[in-house]
């Protein structure tokens, strides 16, 4: 790992800073995308609770579980706001290499056309890219998770239901 | 086999930096390139390295500058273009995975002749430290065209002296240095040609050899093209004594 990052960030810079905010902002992330699975099991409970026969209004009531969006809100948007600020360090890389000295002079000059840009580039990229991977993966375990363990009889007509209103 | 620039120009808003600028420099040539502060003299050296857009055209051998024969073009500026947090070895190594022609030996003799550390990154040494690095990697890429541009601003004079006759032995007869410097006198012993830059225009270009033997001096040449009035000085120190005693 620290030779790929030597090889692909600007030569010398130190990489804790961007290892350190992608590691937070990757565990903070994951831990906040768990809030869909606390949701999910308390409406899961509730629903449960009702769908009783006995139980008072149910019969009128008609539950059925939320629309998949909104039980899962914001929560895995943490991955979306990292991978943007992983993007930040694009700018902080240029702004490394006309620092202290000139090396952009350097890199410009270098025959490996692509190289100066690519250090810059490549690993806030990776990152940001991993983050929202990662969001997405969630998001489709979260998605299977609603779509197999809710009886068929609770889902609702429509998984997706967005009210521009709101 | 020569570095070629026809009319070149570059404004920076509005604001000629070169104008029609066109030269013809061909390989073993010591240039020295003198010109008053604003004069064009970064840019030029900008302008052959790519460093922005300008209009007319430069060519190396015939070829425009591109990514296939950058390498031969190396640069050292008082700005310096190292990586500050690296060491000189590491550098080496960068050089090496870089640049096909880097001269180790090269490298590592001139290290040891100025007497700069290896291992140490080099944000911690001095300046004149630093300008002596920037030139060693200048020296050492295995470039055809070393262009300097005031490389020695902070070293002492001894320092610089030791530089000139380091460089004068180390050159081969096919190297080229391209040297933007404002020590004039010092260096004219040392160049073969002197280009004269004022307000973006080439305004003097003369080799040495000429100018020595048609009496002159280099020093003679960059005033008489500059029109410096020798008795500026003493007018003005008169003008300004004659006042107050009026006073």
């Amino acid at each position: 790992m620290r030779k790929f990052l030597e090889h692909n960030t600007p030569p010398g810079i130190d990489t804790t800073l961007l290892r350190s905010v992608f590691g937070i902002g990757m565990l903070l992330s994951s831990i906040c995308s768990c809030g869909f699975i606390a949701r999910y099991q308390h409406w899961y409970h509730l629903l449960q609770t009702w769908y009783t026969p006995g139980h008072a209004g149910f019969a009128e009531a008609n539950p059925s579980m939320p629309p998949f969006n909104a039980l899962l809100g914001s929560f895995l948007f943490g991955f979306v706001m990292l991978a943007l600020i992983m993007l930040g360090f694009v700018i902080y890389h240029y702004f490394y290499c006309r620092q202290g000295s000139k090396s952009v002079y350097l890199l410009r000059r270098l025959p490996q056309k692509w190289e100066y840009h690519r250090r810059c580039w490549l690993v806030p990229v990776l990152c940001a890219a991993t983050a929202l991977l990662t969001g997405l993966v969630l998001g489709l375990i979260d998605l299977a998770v609603y779509l197999n363990v809710t009886p068929e009889h609770l889902l609702p007509d429509q998984i997706w239901q967005f009210d521009w209103r709101e | 086999m020569a570095l070629i620039l026809k009319n070149v120009s570059k404004s920076y808003a509005g604001k000629a930096a070169l104008r029609n600028v066109t030269l013809t420099i061909p390989q073993g040539e010591i240039v020295g390139l003198f010109g008053e502060n604003g004069a064009g003299k970064t840019t030029l050296m900008h302008s052959i390295l790519g460093f922005h857009k300008f209009d007319g055209a430069i060519t190396l051998d015939d070829r425009p500058i591109t990514a296939q024969n950058i390498e031969r073009l190396s640069f050292a500026t008082s700005e310096h273009s190292f990586f500050p947090a690296l060491t000189a070895a590491a550098h080496a190594d960068f050089y090496q995975e870089h640049f096909p022609r880097f001269s180790e030996k090269r490298f590592r003799g001139l290290m040891e002749f100025f007497s700069l550390p290896m291992g140490q990154p080099l944000r911690k040494l001095s300046t004149g430290q630093k300008n002596q690095f920037e030139v060693i990697l200048a020296l050492s890429q295995g470039a055809d065209y070393i262009l300097m541009d005031e490389p020695f601003a902070g070293n002492d004079i001894f320092n610089r002296e030791d530089f000139y006759k380091v460089l004068l032995g180390i050159l081969s007869p096919n190297e080229t240095v391209i040297l933007s410097t404002h020590l004039i006198e010092e260096v004219s012993d040392f160049v073969g040609r002197v280009i004269l830059l004022h307000q973006g225009q080439v305004v003097g270009d003369q080799c040495v050899d000429t100018l020595e033997e048609a009496g002159r001096s280099v020093m003679d040449y960059i005033k008489e093209t500059y029109h410096y009035r020798a008795d500026r000085v003493s007018r003005a120190l008169s003008d300004i004594t004659g006042e107050e005693d009026s006073k």
